[in-house]
């Protein structure tokens, strides 16, 4: 089974044409992956704004990071939870969206960047904690984690347009 | 209108002139000079002669509304006492107040190019009137009342919260009905 027969057969279901056909709950996940997203990214913006060191300069960056970070995780998760319905609802369009796989690809990218983060210079934040700017490898990852979920808004709406 | 349908005679046709919708502009004549003279406009006429512009203006319309609706969770939920309680909410006020101020601007800016590229679709919108509606309180109320907030530091006093969730109300409201435009 390719992963277009995949999506087709996704979309042929029951859930995905309930999700698809109605005119309530559509919007409605819709407008709370919205709100998803804007929960998530300004803690997001205040963490790599951070790492940067252009923001919380007094701060140290662990404070930073523990402040911030639920409501990072909650609006991820709400992100997550309807965006997985949304895909549920649309698959083949998305399956067909370059602007979908831009998204999915920095979605990755953006995941990738977290992990090499945490693996490796978050570990040693005990030493540089209170340093503004921070050391080049915390900056460029900032940098990098603000272009990416960027990207990842940009492709996301795009992905609804049909051009 | 009256039409000529072959078979059936002379009918009305209603749908040529649908009642107004209720909160549209529509119920308002007044206005639609104004709504007919931007649609009038060259930047208009440029705008509807591109796939590109609307698009790429709406994405940068709503990640400006991201940013705003973000910022302003942080210090509301600071406020009413959910989240980030390290700092007080006048703290937080001076770490984001640039990206409240500076989303506003984007979002006003490339609002107003939304609206040249079709001001008659949203004449008739049930959705727009209420929109704007929403936004000049948000926005008045944004630059009056809510500086308050920069007074406050550890204790909270319990019109600090009604500021949260007037706030919240009212930006709720102006991205509620701002999506529904594509929708009603």
């Amino acid at each position: 089974m390719s992963v277009l027969e995949l999506c087709q057969w996704l979309q042929d279901g029951t859930i995905s044409t309930a999700l698809r056909e109605s005119t309530t709950l559509w919007p409605v996940l819709e407008g709370s992956h919205l709100l998803g997203m804007s929960l998530m990214m300004a803690p997001v913006m205040m963490y790599d704004f951070r790492l940067i060191g252009i923001r919380w300069k007094n701060d140290p960056v662990s404070r930073v990071k523990w402040s911030f970070l639920p409501i990072t995780f909650f609006g991820f998760t709400l992100m997550v939870t309807t965006g997985v319905l949304l895909l549920w609802s649309e698959p083949v369009k998305c399956y067909n969206s370059v602007y979908f796989r831009i998204k999915v690809v920095a979605l990755i990218l953006a995941g990738l960047n977290a992990m090499v983060f945490h693996s490796t210079i978050d570990r040693t934040t005990a030493q540089w904690d209170t340093a503004s700017p921070p050391p080049f490898r915390a900056r460029v990852a900032g940098v990098l984690s603000l272009t990416l979920w960027a990207t990842v808004i940009f492709a996301g709406r795009y992905t609804a347009y049909n051009l | 209108m009256i039409h000529l349908i072959p078979f059936f005679g002379w009918a009305a046709d209603i749908s040529d002139n649908p009642a107004p919708a209720q909160f549209a502009f529509a119920q308002l004549p007044s206005w639609f000079p104004f709504f007919a003279w931007v649609d009038e406009t060259r930047m208009s006429a440029f705008i509807k002669g591109t796939t590109w512009v609307f698009p790429l203006v709406e994405t940068i319309h709503i990640l400006a509304l991201a940013v705003l609706l973000g910022s302003l969770f942080l210090i509301d939920l600071r406020l009413l006492g959910i989240a980030i309680r390290r700092w007080s909410p006048a703290q937080i006020v001076e770490q984001v107040h640039s990206f409240i101020n500076w989303s506003v601007v984007i979002i006003l800016v490339t609002g107003a190019i939304l609206f040249v590229a079709e001001p008659r679709k949203l004449f008739d919108s049930a959705a727009f009137g209420p929109k704007m509606i929403f936004l000049a309180l948000a926005i008045v109320f944004q630059y009056t009342l809510y500086p308050r907030v920069r007074t406050m530091q550890a204790h909270i006093p319990i019109w600090g919260r009604l500021l949260a969730l007037v706030s919240l109300g009212l930006w709720f409201g102006v991205a509620v009905c701002g999506r529904a435009i594509g929708f009603v």
